[in-house]
């Protein structure tokens, strides 16, 4: 459909994402309020969708500083303009855009510190579920056991970090002096807890794939295998199952198959 | 319809309904901020107003105490993204999550505004004034019975505040939204402070604007503050209802008679407590409109 009313909206869309109100000025009646009228549109647009970013990455605002913040949303909003609903979505494609864009795609730690901070997001209004308590577990019976599938509380997630982004991360939430970044293999859990809040924890390398077995549907027969490569078999089965009794007690599992 | 808000108003001793416009009392924007508040304190107010995309979520926090505050409170949904006059297809990705919602909370009514919010899947998060014109209540109208029709209710349409006039434009705001109104079957959330802020910023008299809207049609008011920049005001929601604002709610309840009310707060949040008090005085001013509408027959 191309219509007068679908041509307007396309100009005056067009004159708040280039923040330029001289291309629509013959689709407004001349007035004296006008020339205002049009600027309060303008920097409404830029203004609602830097907010957005400032509420959503605290953070990440405080490690680039002002400047960089400044140039950081005014080259998202004009790469990525808002396609979502929700203003909760708008900065998704963020630590995309942190990894390529010139600016900043020198220092990848920066991608990592807004992809942690949109994690958070995500875990923070992710579905609710019931988690089950161990002794749901025990009651099965152990022949089935190698047959068994956990299934996780779905605001649960793994994070990979090749920074130290976690320490950075809460160095700015203390408003202290950020660590210099350094490379280093890190592995974190991220999960929201009983009472609703996010929490995260760092996890060994180990605990990071046996997690990652479950998730991707593996069974408690074929984390055992996995353990097997670096443990003894009479040491398996009582890691294993250390390892699931804990994220029981965190309230991280709300279903067992068979 | 008439069942939903006899089941939501059941809690509130106070509620009335009539055939023609449900009453729902005196309610206030729900903000995070205030969740414990609310919860712990039990205020005395009729009823919340939430914005739907806030809770247009699949879990955590803030959709918990909204099912907690729901079981004690009606709630009425209030939406920003519906973008009814936008030229681009209807959102059925939105209208769904928007019904599911409504299907959990059971709102005594859902609105939006008599906007357009973005166009060739570019949304600018802004609520942008249409023209006023035939073209623009055709296609509004239209839009207006399939979205009615999606959620097998009626929806309450906001008037905006405006900053700018188009050239396309061949009627007053006054018009464009009662012919809209009128022909889509649609309420009216009359926003007495847009009002206020549009007739100044283009010079037309506040109280023709409101006269000229079907009565029958407006079941809800938001009152809420406003910048003055002196050449533009500016509809900010960020300041007390201000006296001029006042003013014209007093006649619009005046004219138009009981019509529930809330008042919307949506930056420099005040403590509850100071909201509480600024609803007793909207329970006075409508009280003193009415009193003096009947002594004056």
């Amino acid at each position: 459909m191309s219509s007068s009313l679908q041509n307007m909206q396309r100009q005056f869309l067009g004159s708040l994402r280039s923040q330029n109100g001289t291309q629509i000025e013959n689709l407004l009646m001349q007035k004296p309020l006008t020339q205002s009228g049009l600027r309060t549109y303008i920097h409404a647009y830029s203004s609602r969708l830097i907010e957005a970013l400032d509420n959503d990455h605290p953070c990440l605002g405080a490690y680039l500083g002002d400047e960089l913040w400044k140039t950081m949303c005014t080259g998202y909003i004009e790469k990525y303009p808002s396609q979502y609903t929700s203003l909760r979505n708008f900065g998704d494609l963020l630590p995309e855009y942190l990894l390529h864009a010139d600016a900043f795609k020198r220092n990848p730690e920066i991608s990592e510190l807004a992809k942690l901070e949109r994690q958070f997001l995500n875990c923070f209004d992710a579905p609710d579920a019931e988690n089950i308590e161990f002794s749901e577990l025990l009651a099965i019976s152990e022949q089935d056991w190698p047959l068994l599938r956990l299934t996780f509380h779905p605001s649960l997630s793994l994070l990979t970090n090749q920074y130290n982004t976690v320490s950075v991360w809460q160095a700015m939430k203390a408003q202290e002096l950020s660590p210099t970044p350094t490379t280093l293999d890190n592995y974190w859990i991220i999960w929201r807890d009983l009472d609703r809040v996010t929490n995260f924890r760092s996890v060994d390398f180990e605990e990071y794939l046996a997690l990652l077995y479950f998730l991707r549907g593996d069974n408690f027969s074929q984390l055992c295998q996995a353990l097997l490569e670096t443990h003894s078999i009479e040491k398996v089965p009582t890691l294993a199952l250390g390892y699931i009794k804990s994220w029981f007690a965190e309230g991280w599992v709300v279903d067992i198959e068979l | 319809m008439l069942d939903l808000i006899s089941k939501s108003t059941q809690a509130v001793s106070e509620v009335k309904t009539s055939e023609t416009r449900p009453w729902l009392g005196f309610g206030l924007g729900l903000r995070t901020e205030h969740f414990d508040d609310v919860l712990n304190s039990r205020p005395k107010v009729d009823w919340f107003e939430v914005t739907s995309e806030n809770f247009m979520v699949q879990g955590g926090k803030p959709l918990h105490y909204l099912r907690s505050i729901r079981e004690l409170y009606p709630i009425v949904m209030h939406g920003v993204s519906l973008s009814i006059g936008s030229t681009d297809p209807l959102d059925k990705n939105y209208l769904q999550k928007l019904k599911e919602l409504a299907g959990q909370i059971e709102p005594v009514w859902i609105s939006d505004h008599l906007c357009w919010t973005g166009v060739d899947g570019i949304n600018s998060h802004d609520l942008l004034p249409l023209p006023y014109n035939d073209e623009a209540i055709n296609h509004v109208v239209s839009r207006i019975q399939q979205v009615q029709e999606f959620l097998g209710r009626e929806i309450l349409i906001e008037n905006l505040s405006s900053y700018v006039e188009f050239t396309q434009s061949q009627m007053s705001e006054c018009e464009f939204v009662s012919q809209v109104a009128k022909k889509s079957g649609c309420r009216l959330l009359l926003d007495v402070n847009n009002v206020y802020v549009s007739s100044r910023n283009h010079g037309f008299e506040a109280m023709d604007y409101i006269r000229g809207l079907p009565e029958d049609r407006i079941w809800q008011i938001h009152l809420a503050g406003h910048s003055d920049y002196g050449d533009i005001v500016v509809d900010t929601h960020d300041h007390d209802v201000p006296q001029a604002v006042w003013d014209l709610y007093t006649k619009t309840i005046a004219l138009h008679g009981p019509i529930s009310t809330m008042i919307e707060r949506d930056d420099h949040i005040p403590p509850l407590v100071e909201l509480l008090t600024e609803l007793d005085l909207a329970r006075n001013h409508h009280d003193t409109a009415l009193f003096n509408a009947k002594m004056a027959i």
